[in-house]
């Protein structure tokens, strides 16, 4: 009891003395700039910090963070010209955010009821388009064009995609390639096996649907691998390169199709093409021993991902606590891997690589307790530190251009 | 580890460690510890006049005159209700014992929707078909299904085997384990990082946003 009594009795004392030194350092938070990261704290918190530098500094996330209710926001976020796009589930309604010193301000909203977010896209700076099922069964998957500036719904309807095979039926989206003509959707099915458990059947769906009609055409199927992509308002998983073909990478690991004795591999659907080329693919399973997670473009013929290590984690109890993910360059021609020498980093699925000119920005959460952005230089390869982000920092699950 | 300042202030910020904040929480909870010696004061004269240091400046200047000595049963009054105030202050701090040592079964098997069960030390909202043990003195805490478990004070629990603290305030979203080794216990912010057809299904079972 004494010790309680000891214990505030130190608390106050020190509050007092802290007083004198946090009333001039008032602190004016930065809400606009050229990047925003979006950080999980130590103290369970998410924030928003703004930097103008990735290559040198440090921010702290309890000094420069900008808090956001755990109960309204998550990372599965988009972010585009200084605004921000997220679903409130208590009101059902999708908002357009812009950034105030103390959170996120609401600027405008839009109906979507009972739907979750499985993939955006966005077809110029004005217009979003959105894929998404339902709540409840996951079977119906409906596209939604938005204009952003009028934040007004343009149209939307219903994608007659079958929704049930056999015994799987709950859909999840994995792509949408947008072309002049058509729209190719990247999708698998899931069945749930007990309360939570569930696997992926062990094929790559595509369907091609008409563009801007979203009319169905035609469905592809491919077994070689399962789960193409993922949810890209979390973590990119494909890119278009110059050339205008399309490269994706499928996730079948225990992260999200949970089918991990098929490979883990990047598939191409060529700009001449619109089914996946069945001669084309890298098995990154075979090559590196393990499953990943999250592709990104890097320009050159090549590419970066994420992957995991399981000779380190158990299962998903500790898959995004454990210091395990290694980045790779894949060379998309020559089909190698290189490994980039950088600290193990933790947190499973993040939007955590971000391309700007000849230079990667790679946000990693290390063992030692770092939480640092690396700078890759892509043409010379070589890799330095940059931003520190500190002050009760715990993962950083986003880099965006703001 | 010894406890110093550093380490009540990190405490206090929810900075510590798990490692350290257990060994706060054992260290604020037993009373057998030689207060002086876990502390250790070596110039009371120099920390005293920190204190006052640190003080002084919130005063009103100039310092106002005393008020006049009042009466000695108003007085009384206030010093009974002083020390009324302390004693619920500190009562409201100890932990209640009367569900501490004792197994709680909750039972939600045979429902298909999820149900709230309000306990003193902690509230529950246990899934649809789901069922728990939970025995807060022992760290048992047992789920065939899941829920959600939203602890009323820190509670340790026992985490596959290891002694993890739970968080007064915090939500935590307890899973079933088909591995017997392993418990799933994650907050509320760090369900982010189950696979999304996890998420799926205990937004639904559980009615979280």
């Amino acid at each position: 009891m004494r010790k309680y009594v000891l214990y505030y009795g130190l608390l106050a004392c020190w509050f007092l003395a802290c007083m004198p030194a946090q009333h001039p350092a008032h602190h004016t938070k930065q809400t606009t700039g050229t990047y925003s990261l979006y950080m999980l704290t130590k103290d369970d918190g998410n924030c928003v910090v703004i930097a103008n530098n990735l290559e040198q500094d440090s921010l702290s996330a309890e000094v420069d963070g900008i808090p956001l209710s755990t109960e309204t926001f998550d990372r599965s976020m988009m972010v585009k010209n200084g605004h921000y796009y997220h679903i409130d589930k208590a009101i059902d309604q999708l908002v357009k955010y812009r950034l105030t010193a103390d959170s996120l301000q609401a600027l405008a909203t839009l109906p979507m009821a009972d739907k979750h977010i499985e993939n955006s896209y966005w077809s110029d700076d004005h217009t979003l388009i959105l894929f998404t099922l339902d709540d409840k069964t996951y079977a119906t998957l409906e596209y939604h064009v938005i204009d952003v500036d009028a934040f007004k719904l343009i149209r939307s309807g219903i994608i007659d995609l079958p929704k049930s095979i056999g015994d799987y039926n709950t859909l999840s989206i994995g792509f949408s390639n947008f072309r002049q003509h058509e729209v190719i959707i990247g999708y698998c099915y899931h069945q749930y096996t007990g309360i939570t458990e569930y696997t992926t059947i062990d094929t790559l769906y595509t369907a091609i649907l008409a563009y801007p009609s979203m009319a169905l055409k035609a469905i592809h199927k491919d077994a070689r691998s399962a789960y193409p992509g993922g949810i890209n308002t979390v973590q990119s998983y494909n890119f278009t390169d110059e050339k205008g073909d399309f490269y994706f990478m499928s996730c079948p690991g225990i992260a999200l199709g949970n089918m991990p004795d098929l490979p883990t591999a990047i598939f191409k659907i060529p700009a001449a093409a619109d089914t996946i080329d069945p001669d084309y693919w890298i098995n990154i399973s075979e090559q590196i021993g393990n499953h990943a997670y999250g592709m990104w473009s890097i320009g050159y013929g090549k590419a970066i991902i994420r992957s995991e290590r399981k000779d380190k984690y158990t299962n998903f109890s500790d898959h995004h606590s454990t210091y395990q993910f290694e980045y790779y360059v894949v060379d998309l021609t020559k089909q190698s891997l290189t490994k980039l020498d950088l600290p193990l980093d933790k947190g499973t699925r993040k939007e955590s690589v971000l391309v700007q000119g000849d230079k990667a920005y790679i946000a990693i959460d290390d063992a030692a307790d770092n939480h640092q952005l690396w700078v890759y230089d892509i043409p010379s390869g070589a890799i330095n530190p940059g931003l520190k982000l500190t002050g009760g920092t715990d993962y950083i699950l986003r880099v965006d251009f703001q | 580890m010894n406890i110093d300042k550093e380490l009540l202030e990190k405490y206090h910020l929810g900075l510590c460690s798990p490692e350290e904040q257990l060994f706060v929480e054992k260290w604020l909870a037993d009373d057998t510890l030689d207060v002086d010696s876990a502390l250790p004061i070596t110039n009371r004269t120099a920390v005293q006049h920190e204190i006052w240091a640190s003080v002084l400046p919130h005063m009103d200047t100039p310092v106002a005159p005393l008020p006049e000595k009042r009466p000695k049963i108003v007085s009384l009054v206030w010093r009974l209700g002083g020390v009324a105030a302390l004693a619920a202050m500190l009562w409201s701090l100890w932990p209640r014992k009367a569900d501490l040592q004792r197994e709680m079964v909750f039972d939600n098997s045979k429902s298909v929707s999820p149900l709230w069960i309000r306990q003193a030390n902690y509230d529950i909202l246990l899934g649809e078909a789901s069922s728990a043990k939970i025995n807060i003195g022992t760290g048992k805490l047992e789920v065939a299904g899941n829920l959600l478990f939203k602890p009323k004070r820190n509670i340790e629990i026992l985490k596959s085997g290891v002694p993890i603290l739970l968080k007064q305030g915090e939500t935590y979203i307890v899973l079933e384990s088909t591995d017997a080794e392993t418990q799933f216990i994650f907050t509320k912010s760090e369900m982010t990082f189950l696979p999304p057809a996890v998420q799926r299904r205990l937004k639904q079972q559980l009615n979280l946003s």
